[in-house]
């Protein structure tokens, strides 16, 4: 099996600011994300070939995001094949993983992907909460919420451990941080531990300050094969790795070999990027990354699926300030779900926005230093369905 | 020898307080509580309840029928015996069949069970009989009615209560009553009714019953009966000069009365209590009466190590905070609610075994146990190869979460992940239980519970509850 390894380059990337955006529809955000995007790779929107389009609830925002039709009609693009990707949590990845196969096949020379989600447009409970209601199978698993998923991980981890909130805390205090420094987050306020153990609960163990915001968003990356990069941005940045692993739907909470205290989809993804990346330490190689942090809990089960430690010591790197802006290993250094809110679709793609700008030094106050080589990673659904990309600078 | 072979009650796990009515209509309380059904709970899931438990261990496919009897059907239109036959894995060959009217139905199905069985077509039948009335808030019946279901196991093996007599009486009069679509029930004026329906009624019975079968009331052990209002019941006993003994009371004080299931539950808790040899007179009224009597073999004894006991119902009960609370439970709050949970007909016919029946598969090949169904193992990857495994009610608490989401009439909903007995695994919504009471570990049983009425009908499922 061949590897993806430089072959792909990133050369623009653009990301309107997450949050509830009211004054802004679904058609202007991927306008703002993508013309971004475009100045970025200094390009005519003629030049493009093909596009994909990630967006993962297409029901809760009047149909669009159903075809590749949501994306041609605001941008007036016309005459080149659009593909929807949907794959809940993974939907924006998963895009940006399938316009690289397609650069590397040689099919097309520009490809745009765009993820976009607009999510506030109603009150959560007609969204999220209403889909959980009255959606899926009739019976089995009626009462799943996506809190109320990964609440069920952090109860069995904190029993297997031996360890409380307070860990969870500690993840949501440093994403609030970082966040703080971030233009496009939605949420800026630096926060205490007390503030999250305050909150009221959601899904007990995860309380409010927990859990990542419902906001709207779009980020949009344009790629190209790694011959062509230069013409376009000097500055471009080379896909090391892209994967997809999918485990199953809302039954891994049946299966018995699952131990609710990590996600095989995970292990899985990384295990196939580092393998294309050539990464065999990943704590040691990676020099920043955005990790899923839906709930706080996550990000901490997420440090030990990405082997950035060992398992169980995943609330260790957060404790010792290991995964700080500062740290041997700054994650979500953009404040990641914590701050920017998790418009599901746009989500993968605002993280590929994040560490583009990290390895290019561009990302200003929260600038991680050195930073070579990064990793995004996403998750989705019942932790059923996981994408890792590795990126590493160009030059 | 015909008689009862098995017997179980089920009393929902809440309970209001009288007084709290009382409280809230400014009224005279006599004290006591009644109990409630949970919001997920009707007639037919505490009918489950009583039959899952009065069936036991015994083998499902060797009942030869199952009667359900009650005045509040959740479907008017639909055999309920059905569905309570497949959920207690019946032979589909077996007899099913629905009574209703008057909270005298269980008795009128326990008559065509003894029928039934003497007539050679069947040597078992259960007859499942449960009730959840409403009392107009604020009327005399509220705080009279309670919710509970009972089973009984009528056959010809195994008797524990032989049937000594039986007799019946039709009475035309309206005592009680409830219109088609009515939420209600209705009483006419008390002295009347008690007068010229109840009293009048039993009364007769007992005089031509013990003339015909040369019997005398000082015969008997124990003499139960139902009855529709205690103060109605009071004037029996005066009228009748009953032995102060005879009158089993705690039910209706700490429980109420359970309509249909209230006068099984009275001979259950008789029965509970009895010894071999003693002879019990039973007594069910309801637009009329029917009337048995029992005589108690020693069988009894084993049954009785067998069953936990009504004493079990009357010890774990929980009391509702408040009327409030219990009026969310009933559904007379009015709501603004716009759910409409997807559900189809078609996949619930297929599924029905799984949802149901509590059925998982097996794999042949690595012995994986597989909840729900499927058809390739995710274990060893084979193909259709599996075969039937009935999952085990009982199990423990892997792992949970109170979730505040997911809305529910009584939040938090607890989800938990529970190991079962015996092997396999399920997600499901925890059902009776205080958010501080769950932990990992803890022990559970799967309760049948009723979801939501998406497609336009009924959807039930397994909740679990903390086993006590």
């Amino acid at each position: 099996m061949e590897s993806i390894k430089d072959k792909v380059a990133i050369i623009g990337v653009g990301c309107t600011r997450f949050g509830e955006n009211f004054e802004m529809t679904y058609g202007d955000m991927i306008v703002d994300a993508v013309f971004e995007a475009y100045e970025d790779a200094c390009i005519d929107p003629k030049q493009i070939e093909a596009a994909y389009l990630s967006t993962a609830f297409p029901e809760l925002q009047a149909a669009q995001g159903r075809s590749g039709m949501s994306l041609s009609e605001p941008l007036s693009l016309s005459h080149i094949p659009i593909t929807r990707i949907g794959n809940y949590c993974a939907s924006g990845s998963d895009a940006i993983r399938n316009a690289s196969m397609a650069i590397a096949s040689g099919l097309y020379d520009i490809i745009l992907v765009v993820g976009v989600e607009k999510l506030r447009d109603l009150s959560p409970r007609e969204s999220l909460v209403s889909q959980a209601i009255n959606t899926g199978h009739p019976l089995i698993t009626k009462g799943l919420t996506a809190p109320g998923i990964f609440a069920l991980f952090a109860n069995r981890y904190f029993y297997k451990y031996k360890v409380d909130r307070t860990c969870l805390a500690k993840v949501a205090v440093k994403n609030h941080f970082n966040g703080s420094l971030n233009p496009k987050s939605f949420l800026r306020n630096k926060i205490k531990e007390e503030d999250v153990l305050n909150a009221p609960f959601v899904a007990d163990p995860l309380g409010l300050m927990d859990c990542t915001p419902i906001t709207d968003g779009a980020a949009a990356v344009i790629l190209t094969k790694r011959e062509l990069a230069r013409n376009f941005n000097k500055n471009f940045v080379l896909i090391k790795g892209t994967s997809l692993c999918v485990t199953g739907g809302n039954t891994l909470l049946f299966q018995k070999n699952n131990d609710f205290t990590g996600f095989q989809s995970t292990i899985e993804a990384a295990r196939t990027a580092y393998e294309q990346a050539g990464i065999r330490n990943p704590k040691e190689e990676i020099d920043v990354a955005e990790v899923h942090d839906c709930f706080t809990i996550t990000e901490i089960l997420n440090y030990e699926d990405l082997l950035f430690c060992a398992k169980g010591d995943g609330w260790r790197m957060v404790h010792e300030g290991v995964t700080g802006l500062n740290g041997e290993l700054p994650i979500n250094p953009s404040g990641g779900l914590k701050t920017n809110g998790h418009p599901v679709g746009a989500t993968g793609v605002r993280q590929i926005y994040e560490i583009v700008k990290q390895l290019q030094e561009k990302a200003g106050a929260r600038q991680v230093k050195n930073a070579r080589i990064g990793l995004t990673h996403t998750l989705g659904g019942p932790g059923g369905v996981a994408a890792v990309t590795i990126l590493g600078i160009g030059k | 020898m015909i008689g009862i072979t098995s017997y179980s009650t089920y009393i929902p796990r809440y309970r209001l307080e009288r007084e709290k009515i009382a409280r809230v209509w400014n009224q005279d309380s006599f004290g006591g509580e009644r109990s409630v059904a949970n919001y997920d709970e009707d007639s037919f899931t505490m009918a489950a309840e009583s039959a899952l438990d009065c069936l036991g261990d015994n083998n499902p496919k060797e009942i030869g029928g199952l009667f359900f009897a009650s005045t509040t059907s959740p479907y008017s239109e639909k055999l309920v015996s059905s569905m309570l036959s497949t959920v207690i894995g019946m032979d589909t060959k077996a007899l099913t069949g629905d009574v209703s009217g008057a909270t005298r139905c269980g008795s009128i199905a326990l008559k065509a069970a003894f029928d039934s069985i003497r007539c050679g077509t069947t040597n078992n039948i259960i007859v499942a009989v449960s009730d959840c009335r409403m009392g107009e808030p604020g009327s005399d019946l509220e705080p009279i009615f309670g919710d509970g279901a009972t089973a009984i196991q009528v056959g010809n093996s195994g008797v524990v209560a032989s049937l000594e007599g039986e007799y019946v009486l039709s009475n035309e009069i309206n005592d009680y009553w409830r219109l088609l679509n009515g939420k209600f029930v209705r009483a006419g004026d008390n002295r009347f009714i008690w007068s010229y329906g109840y009293l009048k009624t039993l009364k007769e019975v007992l005089t031509d019953f013990l003339k015909q079968c040369h019997f005398q009331i000082k015969d008997f052990t124990n003499i139960v009966t139902s009855y529709p209002d205690h103060r109605a019941y009071s004037r029996l006993v005066k009228e009748i000069g009953l032995n102060k003994n005879l009158i089993q009371d705690d039910l209706f004080k700490y429980v109420g009365n359970t309509g249909s299931a209230f006068g099984p539950m009275l001979l259950i808790s008789v029965l509970e209590k009895s010894t071999v040899g003693d002879l019990v007179l039973y007594l069910d009224y309801g637009s009329g009466c029917s009337a048995f009597i029992f005589k108690i073999q020693k069988e009894i004894e084993i049954l009785k190590k067998k069953k936990k006991g009504i004493s079990t119902f009357l010890e774990n009960k929980k009391e509702l905070p408040s009327y409030e609370r219990f009026l969310e439970f009933k559904r007379l709050i009015d709501k603004d609610n716009s759910v409409s949970p997807f559900s189809t007909s078609a996949l619930l016919w297929k599924e029905s075994k799984q949802n149901f029946g509590l059925y998982g598969v097996q794999c042949n090949k690595c012995s994986y146990i597989n909840f729900p169904i499927r058809r390739i193992c995710p274990n060893c990857g084979s193909k259709d190869d599996f075969r039937d495994f009935r999952l085990s009610r009982h199990g423990e608490v892997f792992t949970f979460t109170k979730d505040r989401v997911f809305p529910s009439p009584d939040p938090p909903l607890i989800m938990a992940v529970i190991d079962l007995k015996g092997g396999g695994r399920i997600y499901t919504q925890m059902a009776d239980c205080d958010e501080n009471e769950v932990h990992i570990g803890a022990k559970t049983e799967l309760t049948l519970r009723k979801y939501h009425q998406g497609g336009g009908y009924n959807n039930y499922f397994w909740k679990a509850r903390l086993f006590r």
